[in-house]
């Protein structure tokens, strides 16, 4: 970001970005500033400042604590917290641990291969596989608890209030491990060989080695993973949208596809533009944490 | 590391189960579409089509024929505006790249921003704008409507990886050129361009998949004949139980072009994540 680059001024160059500059203010600041508008405006247009916030705010799909701690459904928000809660140190200690065992196995990359297949497999397609793992009488979860002969617990997961969240965020990080598993290894790679060398000298454990050299000298990856997985997280549709449509009842919805419900089902933009404004919120949040840390260094 | 020999043997066990962890969702995503319903129910997912003692009742190619006729046309939209949206994502974030580094004007790096904003953004921020945009220019329900909208989305990550690849090209050689007498176009088409192959493999792959992969984008802006395969797939279900061949089937000739993309070409595709990611 702080390369300094000089050269040449060439004439009209300003034209070389017009192709580009019309269809991002035309597709996608302009939607954004709009959605923005839109959500603080009642459906007669009536200016209601914070109301629709408070009104998706106080819906039971959204957030609903009462009687907390309890089973889902809690609430698009919590479920979304929850995702990160779970599914984040999942997916980067996994992808961390692989990392370092991998960073010199032969045949690594063919390992790194079948694990990084999730990160390309459309999401669709992820959430069915899910819902196809968790199923009765047809899944692999459940064929294996069959082997196992404990037969009470082979139901279809992601049919039940109480387990359908959980089911599709365990789950789903089969899909994400890849993503940190790679970022660790291009980290791992620019770490000299001489310190291990040094340390070994010194008689620290592999352990110890762990912690004092190799996660201190990882903090840019991990900034990095942290930040595309809390991202990733708070964008999570697709999934849901075909595993399980957010239910049963509301135990299994999220933001995104909260905001899709009250947009193009029940037609209500204002409240379908709180929700959306809120995540943009939400992420960009995230980045600017990121963003700042970079600069920083 | 060094690992003990023991330790070694347990590692690539460890490994190798791994690898088939991983790989099952694949598997039993092949093997139950060439089932039929009676051998889904009948046998695990890790079964190959074959039933007891071989006796052959269950294989059968229907799955995947009846899956191939349903979503033919879908697949072929798909396949259109995934690549015209792809070469021209490419194209400006070739541009734009060459622009931004090669360049020195005021106020680069809040362009470089503005063009990168929108990978923060969610879909979910711009859909019901979007909608009415496109219809009216009178591209809702339109191929035309989804190529513009993954060109923009895709131009921010296209931006992103030329600009990184550009910064690498010596400022000598434009200097050169201009010397010459040559114009910015004619740098860019002459020098620029046949320097671009590593970005341009990098940058469509990694366009390809992710536009291809999209579902939100073609749920809202596309209706019946012109939806993507994406969101065909997610509507092939039987009326009351689920097909789960049928399903299968279609999730395998969906994934299909990705799957072969990865094979051949999945080392560019990881650098694609890296340098989104990393450089960010």
């Amino acid at each position: 970001m702080t390369r300094r680059k000089t050269i040449t001024s060439l004439k009209n160059f300003p034209l070389f970005f017009s192709p580009a500059i019309i269809l991002i203010v035309f597709f996608v600041a302009y939607p954004v500033l709009q959605t923005v508008y839109i959500s603080f405006f009642s459906p007669t247009e009536e200016f209601v400042g914070l109301g629709n916030y408070f009104d998706v705010l106080s819906r039971k799909e959204i957030l609903n604590v009462e009687g907390f701690p309890k089973w889902p459904p809690l609430g698009a928000l919590i479920h979304n917290l929850l995702w990160i809660l779970i599914h984040l140190p999942l997916s980067m200690f996994s992808g961390l641990v692989l990392a370092v065992i991998l960073r010199d196995v032969k045949g690594a990359s063919i390992v790194k291969s079948a694990i990084f297949l999730g990160m390309v497999t459309p999401l669709i397609v992820g959430g069915i596989i899910l819902r196809f793992t968790f199923e009765r009488g047809v899944g692999i979860v459940n064929a294996f608890f069959n082997v196992l002969g404990v037969e009470q617990l082979a139901r279809t997961w992601t049919a039940y209030p109480e387990t359908a969240l959980f089911a599709l965020i365990f789950g789903s990080v089969w899909l994400w491990t890849g993503f940190s598993m790679i970022i660790y290894s291009a980290g791992l790679a620019t770490i000299p060989k001489e310190y291990y060398e040094a340390a070994k000298i010194d008689g620290a454990t592999p352990f110890r080695t762990f912690f004092r050299i190799t996660f201190p000298l990882l903090k840019p990856m991990t900034i990095t993973v942290v930040t595309m997985t809390i991202l990733w997280e708070l964008k999570i549709f697709d999934i849901v949208f075909v595993a399980t449509r957010g239910g049963p009842g509301w135990a299994s919805t999220v933001l995104a596809y909260q905001m899709w419900l009250y947009a193009f089902r029940d037609l209500n933009f204002n409240n379908a533009a709180a929700v959306a404004t809120f995540l943009t919120f939400l992420t960009l949040f995230v980045t600017i944490g990121m963003i700042r840390y970079m600069v920083r260094r | 590391m060094r690992f003990p020999k023991l330790g070694r043997v347990t590692l690539y066990i460890l490994l190798i189960f791994f690898i088939f962890a991983f790989l099952l969702p694949l598997w039993t995503c092949i093997t139950t579409s060439f089932k039929t319903l009676k051998g889904v129910i009948d046998t695990t997912p890790v079964e190959p089509p074959l039933g007891p003692l071989f006796r052959l009742p269950y294989p059968t190619m229907e799955p995947l024929i009846t899956a191939f006729n349903i979503m033919k046309r879908s697949l072929l939209n798909s396949f259109t505006f995934t690549v015209a949206a792809m070469i021209l994502s490419c194209l400006l974030g070739s541009i734009n790249g060459y622009i931004l580094t090669k360049i020195t004007f005021k106020g680069s790096n809040t362009v470089f921003l503005f063009f990168t904003i929108g990978i923060f953004i969610p879909y979910q921020a711009v859909l019901v704008p979007l909608v009415l945009t496109m219809s009216k220019l009178g591209l809702y329900n339109h191929l035309g409507g989804l190529i513009l909208t993954h060109t923009a989305y895709g131009i921010p990550i296209t931006t992103l990886l030329f600009r990184n690849f550009y910064g690498l090209i010596p400022n000598s050689l434009i200097m050169a050129a201009k010397t010459d007498g040559a114009g910015t176009w004619t740098i860019y088409r002459r020098i620029v361009l046949p320097l671009s192959l590593p970005p341009f493999v990098v940058a469509a792959v990694f366009q390809f998949t992710s536009i291809w992969n999209d579902f939100l984008f073609g749920v809202v802006l596309t209706r019946g004949q012109n939806q993507p395969a994406s969101v065909v797939l997610a509507n092939l279900k039987g009326t009351t139980t689920v097909m789960w061949n049928l399903l299968m089937g279609g999730t395998l000739w969906y994934a299909l072009p990705v799957l072969v993309i990865y094979l051949v070409l999945g080392k560019y595709l990881m650098r694609g994540y890296m340098a989104g990611a990393v450089k960010g």
